[in-house]
């Protein structure tokens, strides 16, 4: 390749030899952007040829209905757990699954840690160092009974939405099921990364909606969207209660001290009210060991509060104290309805709690709330029910904690208690996933298997705990409640007598109100969120911030089609509970 | 004089406290039990060390943090991943861009516009085009693959390679090549057999940056890996704590992480210096 | 024949220093023009992969564009960005330029050592510095912790709550991970000055101030502009420390055009709308580091 006869003192000019500007220019770029666009060009063929319209229903490709089997279901076994395996073998010994076929799952990590502890693992519990036996692995199980292994991918829990959402990008078909957050079921199905189940579930009978492994109603409305279509397996579910400190509020020296200074007897049993939060926030705040000394001698101060003020959980108590108010996302004309007062009322009753909060409230979540409740440096919290097995253990003890119903406000002289279910996480099966493509019924049976509460509970390594991994959504199930019950502390708080904090639950449940599920949720939640949290640090004023949350949901409901917003937000009108439903004169 | 020199070192200690203090955060933080993560008040250095961050992210057992998610993924691929993306970028940077830094310093060759274009792949923010390289790399099935994001480390850190190595061979006089082909090399082997050499330094500054670069990428890695090619950075975020982030694990993964990069930096520390002194960055006369 | 005739084709059309740079244009146009042309496509059509393939998205034109200008949370955005690259650079700048001078002029031993503690910084992973700097300045954090100690009195500051002290952690963090960059530039450039001048200044009467404002100052310029350029360049994309340490609050004080980026092309799948911000500020930032490094190109001879 290497001319010699270059070489002579004529040639020493090589340094000087000038190309212009333009000619390399135009010669590299030429050659380099000519291998780019032949690729392009490939691309897009090889895309155009082989993607498919998440337009249209998934039903009309052949790949993703469910495979024809000549088995029906009642003869498939007894229970969803037993069909589902004895599905998956008939499929087998009808050869429709190919040789190597895998699942792949992604899940939560900390979800993901429950599931599949490995042989041996023993855990101990932070504070009383007691020994806990860790639960089966799950996936290691289904693969013994059904040969089809299981390949579990992780990520963090604020990650696991970018990830998915980016699969509607690619289509990749990463994977055949993901564990994902039901709020984002609609831009999950709008994307086209979630395979409508309806055929399967009339096929292979999950008995979610009826039956022995019922859910609870509420939670059955994440799963099946405004059409009837049926597209996720009942996941974790969960929802706030209140807590504060028991063994404070039955002390009849600070008892009447409350009395004195507020007109009214300290409500024992939890307040009804969010004026009344705000009252004893006020009372407990700033608490030293002087003369008022606490029953156990705590000489920290105590703060009256910690009210999660991140963006993403002021979000929870907004909806909570939106809904209580009467507020409505959209008025009868599909007008947004959130630049007025009830918008107003409920963010400036949040922002009253601010000066009795524990600082990191802001900032921090519950990882810094926990061990602040549980370690007596803040008097009440609004939060879900793990904290109560974390206290139990710690300093506050037994007899520390108290839950009670999530306060209300006083509407026209009535009480109105709303609470909101939110996180509730779900499985899909994704469209584009490598199993699915070949036999979408495998990656479904996995899910019917995985979520039926006789196998489901046995996930539940330590009821109640910091990790544990609620299933909650089966709250109505005896073998549910037996294991994931039995060993909550007793609630001092509700009658006395029966089981323990669960029965917090149990009314609770009549509170309850659905996800909201309407598409680009995930954008109006940080919208919310941001603009909350800008009112809250005095970064601006109410008025600013009710404009731009209505001016910002407008631009969503426009965007994604606000006829079809209206629709969902009629839909989670439908799982009100009682009390709102007579409010708003739903039927 | 001898109050000056305890002045020097004072300020130099002041100095390297500074700099060494969030670090000694982050070690300390490693051997945390998962309650002291979050303590308040602050735990400094933990009563009873313990090594369960260690052991759980490598899948070992991990009696107080079993239940972090990550440990089912044993962090031994995310470094195997992770020394392969940075060690191929590193090699691959440092090939090309010395290649393109010599034409670029010596031919001049597409003038001021082809030095600057290399550098406009530093101004674009990784996130504008992840989604655009997404649906790319997706049809030529370069999502999820080492070799996948080699390639684009390569892109985006390439120029690091071309600025600090274009000033070195600016700096080695015309004469030195000019004696060479009077010896009768050829024009082709002049770069290699040449300059090379004369530019060590500069390429061993130009390694280290590029290795640190992709060492400690996040943004486009979190996009683009899945299954088989998770980095260090990724791998941090599969370790929860009940769905919190697991403050242990993560601490220790980083202090492991750091080490090698130290390594690097102390064994080219003197090349560091002295090849970055020697004109690179002086930038043009 | 032919393969002679393909010989000195290729020689004359493609010459030596053109092969040279050729792997490098490949490169960068396979993994950067490619996308980035993508980019500008989808800036001007109205796609989101939550509404179908991107090739069948219709064109719409410069409507994101006007759209994403007038969006005050990008401006802000922009705003948040340019604080926190002026202050996290010009910080960098003075204390790396200080503490090169001292390691320069001052004559103590265990160099090597310090030089390599100094340096560790910059090597741990931008995401995990986030994590550290956040539980550092959080209500709980050591900062807080030491004041308590040093007042006696319980001191909660929320640092990461007060949009001020919120984008100056930041600051403090991003100065934190990249002095040490600054540092090693502006020690190497020192140690690459002729000592002739210095040492002539010096034995003139000189005094030291007067030889590093006068003498070396004006002698370090070009490596200064370039050190500014290329620090600045890498702050204006800062994602990780912030995204983790404050999620860009209090409110979207602290959300920097990456974070908004990446909120909104990832997280809210509204990708061409997005694409358009990015191909604004990717034009921004090219006139003006043009405009800010005309003096350092290679001139045509």
């Amino acid at each position: 390749m290497v001319d010699s006869e270059d070489i002579d003192i004529d040639n020493l000019q090589f340094f000087n030899r000038k190309i212009t500007r333009r000619q390399a220019i135009a010669k590299a770029t030429a050659a380099g952007a000519a291998i780019g666009v032949a690729i392009v060009a490939g691309a897009g063929g090889y895309l155009a040829g082989t993607s498919v319209s998440p337009g249209k229903s998934s039903t009309t490709t052949v790949t993703t209905t469910a495979t024809q089997a000549t088995t029906s279901a009642a003869s498939l076994g007894a229970t969803p757990a037993e069909r589902a395996v004895n599905a998956v073998k008939a499929l087998k010994a009808a050869g429709k699954i190919p040789a190597g076929a895998k699942i792949r799952f992604l899940e939560a990590a900390f979800r993901a840690g429950n599931m599949t502890p490995k042989a041996g693992d023993v855990r101990t519990d932070p504070y009383t160092g007691k020994t806990i036996q860790t639960s089966i692995n799950m996936l290691t199980k289904w693969e013994d009974l059904t040969g089809i292994p299981v390949e579990i991918d992780l990520l963090n829990d604020l990650q696991l939405y970018d990830k998915a959402i980016s699969e509607a990008t690619t289509k990749a078909g990463t994977w055949d099921f993901l564990g994902q957050r039901i709020d984002f079921l609609v831009d999950f199905i709008n994307a086209g990364v979630a395979l409508d189940l309806t055929d399967f579930e009339a096929k292979y009978q999950p008995d979610i909606r009826t039956g022995n492994c019922q859910v609870v109603p509420v939670f059955a409305q994440g799963y099946y969207t405004s059409d009837g279509k049926y597209w996720g397996f009942p996941g974790c579910g969960d929802w706030f209660s209140y807590y504060n400190r028991r063994d404070l509020v039955t002390n009849p020296k600070l008892q009447s001290a409350f009395e004195t200074q507020f007109g009214y007897q300290l409500p024992v049993n939890g307040p009804d009210t969010w004026d009344q939060v705000l009252d004893l926030a006020r009372f407990f705040d700033g608490y030293k060991g002087t003369e008022q000394t606490l029953p156990d001698g705590t000489t920290s101060t105590l703060r009256g509060a910690y009210f999660f003020r991140d963006t993403w959980f002021s979000n929870i108590e907004f909806r909570i104290r939106f809904l209580e108010l009467g507020g409505l996302l959209f008025d009868s004309n599909k007008n947004v309805t959130l630049d007025n007062q009830i918008t107003r009322k409920a963010l400036q009753d949040m922002k009253a709690l601010v000066p009795y909060q524990a600082r990191d409230a802001f900032t921090s979540s519950w990882p810094t709330m926990y061990p602040n409740y549980a370690n007596k440096q803040v008097f009440q919290t609004i939060s879900w029910a793990s904290v109560a097995q974390f206290s139990a253990s710690g300093p506050v003890g037994g007899q520390g904690f108290g839950v009670y119903l999530t306060p209300g406000y006083k509407l026209n002289n009535k009480l109105i208690r709303v609470t909101v279910l939110y996180d509730q996480t779900s499985y899909i099966v994704e469209k584009y996933g490598k199993l699915t493509s070949a036999v979408p019924d495998v990656p479904y049976l996995f899910g019917q298997w995985l979520t039926d509460p006789e196998i489901s509970t046995q996930e539940l390594a330590n009821p109640g705990a910091i990790s544990d991994y609620f299933r909650t959504c089966h709250g109505l199930d005896e073998r549910m409640i037996g294991t994931f019950f039995a060993v909550w502390p007793p609630n001092p708080g509700l009658e006395p007598g029966r089981r323990g904090a669960s029965e917090a639950f149990d009314v609770q449940f009549q509170a309850l109100c659905g996800t909201w599920q309407l598409a680009g949720l995930h954008e109006l939640q940080d919208l919310w969120g941001t603009q909350m949290n800008a009112y809250f640090t005095d970064v601006q004023d109410i008025d600013t911030t009710v404009r731009k949350m209505q001016q910002g949901t407008d631009g969503v409901m426009d965007r994604l089609g606000r006829d079809a917003q209206y629709q969902r937000w009629q839909y989670v009108m439908k799982t009100f509970p009682p009390a709102l439903k007579t409010l708003h004169g739903i039927s | 004089m001898k109050g000056k020199k305890s002045i020097y070192y004072a300020t130099m200690l002041v100095a390297a406290l500074f700099a060494v203090f969030p670090l000694f955060w982050l070690v300390a933080s490693s051997f945390k039990s998962p309650f002291e993560w979050f303590a308040r008040p602050v735990v400094w250095i933990p009563a009873h060390p313990s090594f369960d961050s260690y052991a759980a992210i490598f899948g070992l057992p991990a009696p107080s943090i079993t239940v972090v998610g990550g440990v089912l993924v044993p962090s031994f691929y995310a470094f195997r991943n992770s020394l392969l993306a940075a060690i191929g970028t590193t090699l691959a940077a440092v090939a090309i861009g010395y290649m393109g830094a010599y034409s670029i310093s010596r031919y001049k060759t597409g003038g001021a516009m082809t030095y600057f274009f290399v550098l406009t792949s530093r101004m674009l923010p990784p996130v504008a085009v992840v989604i655009p390289l997404l649906v790319f790399f997706q049809t030529l099935t370069l999502v999820d693959t080492v070799e996948g994001l080699v390639l684009i480390y390569l892109g985006v850190n390439v120029a690091f390679v071309i600025w600090i190595v274009r000033g070195f061979i600016d700096d080695v006089p015309k004469e030195v090549e000019e004696a060479a082909a009077l010896d009768g090399v050829t024009k082709w082997s002049i770069p290699f057999r040449i300059i090379l050499p004369l530019v060590k330094g500069g390429l061993a500054a130009s390694a280290l940056f590029v290795f640190i670069l992709s060492w400690t990428e996040f943004g486009i890695a979190l996009i683009l890996t899945q299954y088989n090619s998770t980095t260090i950075p990724v791998q941090l975020f599969k370790y929860e704590f009940g769905g919190g982030p697991a403050l242990g694990p993560m601490a220790a993964l980083s202090t492991l992480a750091v080490i090698p990069v130290i390594i690097l930096g102390y064994i080219i520390q003197k090349q560091l210096v002295k090849g970055l002194s020697m004109g690179s960055i002086r930038g043009r006369r | 024949m032919a393969n002679k005739g393909r010989t000195s084709w290729l020689r004359r059309k493609f010459g030596f220093n053109v092969l040279l740079v050729m792997p490098l244009q490949v490169i960068l146009n396979f993994v950067l023009i490619v996308p980035f042309a993508l980019a500008i496509y989808l800036s001007l059509t109205d796609w989101s992969p939550i509404t179908g393939p991107w090739y069948a998205s219709p064109i719409i034109g410069a409507q994101n564009y006007v759209s994403i200008l007038t969006t005050e949370r990008f401006q802000q955005a922009i705003m948040n960005t340019l604080v926190i690259v002026g202050g996290a650079v010009t910080l960098e700048f003075a204390l790396g330029l200080v503490l090169a001078l001292a390691f320069f002029s001052w004559d103590f031993r265990g160099k090597p050592i310090f030089a390599s503690i100094f340096l560790v910084p910059m090597m741990v992973i931008p995401a995990i510095s986030g994590f550290t700097f956040q539980t550092i300045f959080s209500t709980q954090g050591a900062i807080n912790d030491v004041l308590s100690r040093i007042s006696g009195t319980v001191v909660a500051v929320d640092w990461l709550h007060v949009p001020w002290s919120a984008l100056s952690a930041v600051i403090l963090a991003d100065a934190w991970q990249w002095t040490p960059f600054m540092f090693l530039l502006m020690y190497a450039g020192m140690t690459a000055l002729p000592s002739d001048p210095i040492r002539a200044a010096r034995v003139m009467g000189a005094s030291e101030r007067q030889i590093f404002l006068r003498i070396m100052l004006p002698m370090l310029r070009p490596i200064i502009t370039i050190a500014l350029i290329i620090r600045s360049l890498e702050a204006f994309k800062i994602f990780d420390v912030p995204f983790i340490m404050t999620q860009g609050g209090p409110g979207t004080t602290t959300e920097t055009i990456s974070i908004f980026l990446y909120k909104f092309a990832i997280q809210f799948a509204r990708v061409a709308w997005a694409s358009a911000g990015a191909i604004v500020i990717f034009i921004a930032i090219v006139i003006v580091t043009l405009w800010a490094s005309k003096p350092l190109l290679p001139k045509a001879e």
